[in-house]
């Protein structure tokens, strides 16, 4: 028998804006608990919300990646509910005019459509312990972007790609970290099994604590299988919200959803509507760092480089804005990306370091690139002058002195000087060549580099030699 | 005579003339408060008052409220003083910041004597529901008879002469309602003049900080001051503030007065209509021209109840901050909901909880377009209806209230026209944000009445010019218990 799978999204992004949604206390992750907060954070009573530009913006940026309808005007509504962690006793939110509707992503050959983006404000977070729990209002407030399938998605592995992808655009756009073991990015799925011939939709079943990446696949996957085996057994799946369990590997229930909670929306009225101008809207989206997807376009159509590469570099936000740096500076994309790729990612994980830390800084990096492409300096002694760039905090020059390299002669009349004095003087070797003798080139060559001491360019050296071999070609 | 009995101008003048020190001033208007019997004061701030009058030396000449003692209601966010807007819910609240009202009249070097009662929550326009119970009417010291609320203690201070003015809030009429069972003028402003930041919010687009006083001058002074945008309000107007006194005098020449004709058909106190119609008289003679225009009494009918299903549904969620875990009585108990039940069961009064019920009715989903969104779209076609009203008059006039303040025993018939509109038509100034002042006009059994003036919004400045004429004419200027004539 045949399966139907649906699947339908709703993550939360939270921004790392400056201030918070509607107050001016700071964002930050992992402070110290209660000292990003105010007035309006802890609901005081006459404190009033001003909203945060920058995250309209943000939110702008991202409805526009999504390809939606973005709303010319900003209108906000309450969501009603009494819990430990809501100060005021409502969120502000967006429910009847969201900022984006109607966009999409494209996930492979898959469209998945989405349904609205709007923005809100955390809630506080709370650490349960046995006999108490404890309010850390620093979360309470912060922008958060609330971006909401339609039940679209058939498999669990489009699913796991769309959170990726949304995760790689929030990352990219600057909006957010998106790291979802820290709660900045998270993920509410609606799962529905039904079988292939049956012409209702099966029972809407939630998955909610999915925190890391890894865990999407596995969480869908499992919650499928549960469905589609109680559906086989004649068990009647019920209309609830389940956990996912880290440890086992599976989707535990948590509580039965009898009729959904009625959330008493209405228009929040401190907050007067905002028209956003098109040219409001437009510099927004003008303004907007580059996108992964147009990332990965412009370093395979514009630099050449691989799918493999991209996909390399493209791993991590900063390691694209050096190699974004370097290659303004430089056009040697496939050097700069296989030093990226290669050496300086294997010096940042063995020094536990990010690339915001590397000390050698685009221009340093380009400038070593260009002694090897140059022919000064050959691969090797590259590698040496960055290993000591790095250890002793050199420039390339100095580096270079402090190892006493000195530059490959490369130039053109000198190598070929020497090289027609070897040639003068090793007629057989001429004749050797000129009968198929390879060898005889590499002996050639040898002399040029020994009677130079080893300066000059090998490369180069070859390459004339083979000119000067073929002139003498009877 | 004292020098606490004069009004803002006059003190003003003998300040400045070292007649009176703001110190003495404060220790009269604390030594009257220690005196006054009628239950007005939340909390009285003797040692800030004094110690801050104490640095009053160098009077101010162009600052009019250099050293004016006033009050404040107690739904007011007061820096370091308790505020509990007359609920228990919020007892032992002492807020960090100063509403920007009262950060503005701090940097004025006015003192703060005190916070004033309230109906709890200014949820109620009889004031006497704050949790210290009634609060009196200066006028009636047999304390029968009502001042009316919400802002009942502000009313209450400024008519016994304990300070000049005193500020307020008023949702539906809860300034202006009292203004005229106290004697005193009481003006709310256009919605977004004064900022709300630090006024607990009720219903927030209807909400409005304004103030009482004894005299249309006054609260002129006071709007200048007040007046303004406010980065922390993001409501708050952008129009550029006027000097709301330079009108003041001007001839009413040209002036159109509205009188919606149905309003004035539901009043039935024959005293009242007398005194409204030899007023229209004053208004001819002064040049001005007054019609009878007309409203259809169906939709004035559906005025209270407009306003009583947006302001319960809307107050259910401003107050739902309170819930005893981040401020106010903290009740131990196992879980979040049980702690926030407990606070709640303890901190609010029957009559509120009565509210939040009906309130959370009108906005749930299966009733929300029946009632809660049907009631706002019935305010926006009120608000249509006086906005023609508007186009051809600058302001529309009716008494204030259907008869002198009423004894705390009587029974209202809330089916009448009389209680339906006479007693409520007043909350059109809110629901159109539109400046409205009441004034005082005449005496019944020795109690006060006052009328009411409703202008188009911003336009302050007429307002007051069209007060005043009256005010002159009539001569109740500076009325207050304390100096009866």
């Amino acid at each position: 028998m045949n399966y139907d799978v649906t699947i339908g999204l709703e993550i939360h992004v939270e921004m790392k804006t400056k201030s918070k949604m509607f107050s001016s206390s700071p964002v930050g992750f992992m402070q110290e608990p209660n000292t990003l907060t105010s007035a309006y954070d802890l609901a005081f009573p006459g404190t009033m919300p001003i909203p945060n530009k920058q995250a309209v913006i943000n939110a702008i940026q991202v409805a526009h990646a999504l390809h939606m309808e973005i709303d010319h005007e900003l209108h906000f509504d309450r969501k009603n509910y009494f819990y430990s962690d809501l100060p005021k006793g409502y969120q502000i939110t967006q429910d009847k005019r969201p900022l984006g509707h109607d966009g999409y992503l494209m996930i492979g050959k898959e469209k998945v459509l989405i349904e609205r983006l709007h923005l809100e404000e955390d809630t506080a977070k709370q650490l349960h312990f046995p006999k108490f729990t404890l309010v850390d209002y620093n979360r309470a407030g912060i922008p958060l972007m609330e971006i909401v399938t339609k039940p679209c998605i058939h498999s669990a592995e489009v699913a796991a790609k769309y959170v990726e992808t949304i995760r790689e655009i929030v990352l990219f756009l600057g909006v957010s970290d998106g790291k979802m073991e820290e709660g900045q990015l998270r993920c509410d799925v609606n799962v529905s099994v039904k079988r292939a011939d049956s012409k209702t939709l099966g029972t809407k079943v939630e998955v909610k604590n999915i925190n890391s990446f890894n865990h999407i696949k596995i969480a869908l996957d499992y919650e499928i299988a549960r469905q589609i085996k109680a559906i086989e057994s004649g068990e009647k799946i019920i209309q609830e919200t389940r956990r996912y369990d880290e440890e086992h590997k599976a989707t535990k229930a948590m509580r039965v959803k009898t009729d959904s909670v009625d959330y008493k929306y209405f228009t929040e009225d401190n907050l007067i509507p905002i028209k956003l101008s098109d040219e409001f809207i437009n510099d927004a989206i003008k303004t907007s760092h580059e996108l992964a997807s147009e990332k990965r376009e412009r370093y395979q159509k514009q630099f050449g480089l691989s799918e493999y590469d991209t996909n390399i570099l493209l791993a991590s936000l900063d390691i694209t804005s050096y190699f974004d740096d370097c290659a303004k500076l430089s056009k040697h994309y496939k050097a700069i990306a296989n030093w990226l790729m290669v050496d300086i990612t294997a010096y940042l994980n063995k020094a536990g370091l990010s690339i915001k830390e590397l000390t050698i800084t685009p221009n340093q990096l380009v400038e070593l690139i260009n002694e090897i492409e140059l022919g000064h300096i050959s691969n090797k002694q590259g590698r040496e002058v960055f290993a000591c760039m790095l250890k002793e905090h050199l420039d390339v020059k100095n580096a270079k002195e402090k190892l006493g390299i000195v530059n490959q002669d490369s130039s053109d009349i000198t190598i070929r000087q020497l090289v027609i004095e070897v040639l003068d003087n090793n007629a057989q070797s001429i004749s050797d060549y000129h009968h198929g003798k390879d060898r005889a080139l590499g002996f050639l060559i040898g002399q040029v580099m020994k009677k130079s001491g080893g300066k000059v360019n090998p490369a180069l050296t070859s390459k004339i030699m083979i000119e000067e071999l073929n002139r003498r070609k009877k | 005579m004292n020098y606490l009995d004069l009004t803002i101008t006059a003190m003003h003048e003998a300040l400045v003339k070292k007649q009176v020190t703001p110190l003495e001033l404060t220790s009269e208007a604390i030594k009257r408060i220690k005196e006054d019997k009628n239950n007005a004061i939340e909390y009285l701030c003797e040692q800030e008052a004094l110690a801050f009058a104490k640095t009053l030396t160098t009077p101010e000449k162009d600052n009019p409220l250099w050293g004016i003692p006033f009050a404040v209601k107690d739904n007011i966010s007061t820096k370091d003083i308790p505020t509990t807007a007359s609920a228990d819910i919020l007892n032992g609240y002492v807020p960090i910041f100063d509403a920007t009202a009262i950060s503005k009249l701090k940097a004025k070097k006015a003192v703060m004597i005190a916070k004033t009662t309230l109906d709890s929550l200014a949820m109620g326009g009889s004031g006497t529901t704050g949790h210290l119970g009634k609060t009196y009417n200066p006028y009636d010291p047999s304390h029968t008879r009502m001042i009316a609320g919400s802002s009942c203690g502000s009313a209450s201070v400024v008519s016994s002469s304990i300070v000049p003015f005193a500020l307020g809030s008023d949702t539906g009429d809860s300034i202006r309602k009292p203004a005229s069972f106290a004697g005193l003028v009481g003006f709310k402003p256009t919605w977004g003049r004064i900022s709300r930041f630090g006024l607990f919010p009720f219903v927030p687009s209807l909400d409005a900080l304004g103030f009482f006083t004894r005299s249309v001058e006054d609260a002129a002074i006071l709007l200048n001051v007040l007046a303004g945008h406010d980065e922390a309000d993001y409501t708050s107007s952008l129009v550029q503030v006027d000097d709301y006194t330079k009108e003041l005098n001007n001839p009413l020449k040209g002036v159109k007065i509205a009188v919606i004709q149905e309003i004035i058909d539901s009043f039935t106190d024959q005293d009242i209509i007398k005194r409204f119609n030899e007023t229209i008289k004053i208004y001819q003679s002064l040049g001005a021209k007054v019609d009878y225009v007309h409203l259809d009494k169906h939709l004035l009918m559906t005025l209270f109840p407009t306003y009583y299903i947006i302001s319960c549904a809307e107050a259910t969620s401003n107050n739902a901050n309170l819930d005893g875990i981040k401020f106010g009585p903290y009740y131990d108990a196992d879980n979040y909901i049980e702690v926030m039940k407990k606070a709640r069961t303890a901190g609010f009064s029957e009559r509120i909880k009565r509210r939040f019920v009906l309130g959370s009715f009108a906005l749930m989903k299966e009733n929300q377009n029946e009632l809660f969104l049907r009631a706002a779209k019935n305010r926006h076609k009120i608000v249509d209806e006086i906005n023609k009203i508007f186009k051809d008059y600058d302001v529309i006039y009716a008494p204030a209230s259907p008869s002198i303040a009423p004894r705390f025993d009587s029974v209202t018939n809330q089916l009448q026209d009389e209680y339906l509109i006479a007693d409520n038509y007043m909350c059109i100034g809110n629901f159109g944000g539109y400046p409205s002042l009441t004034l005082p006009v005449g005496f019944k059994d020795n109690m006060p009445f006052g009328f009411n003036l409703t202008a188009k919004p911003f336009m302050e400045a007429k307002l007051f010019n069209i007060a005043k004429a009256l005010e002159d004419k009539l001569g109740y200027f500076n009325l207050s218990a304390r100096n009866k004539k």
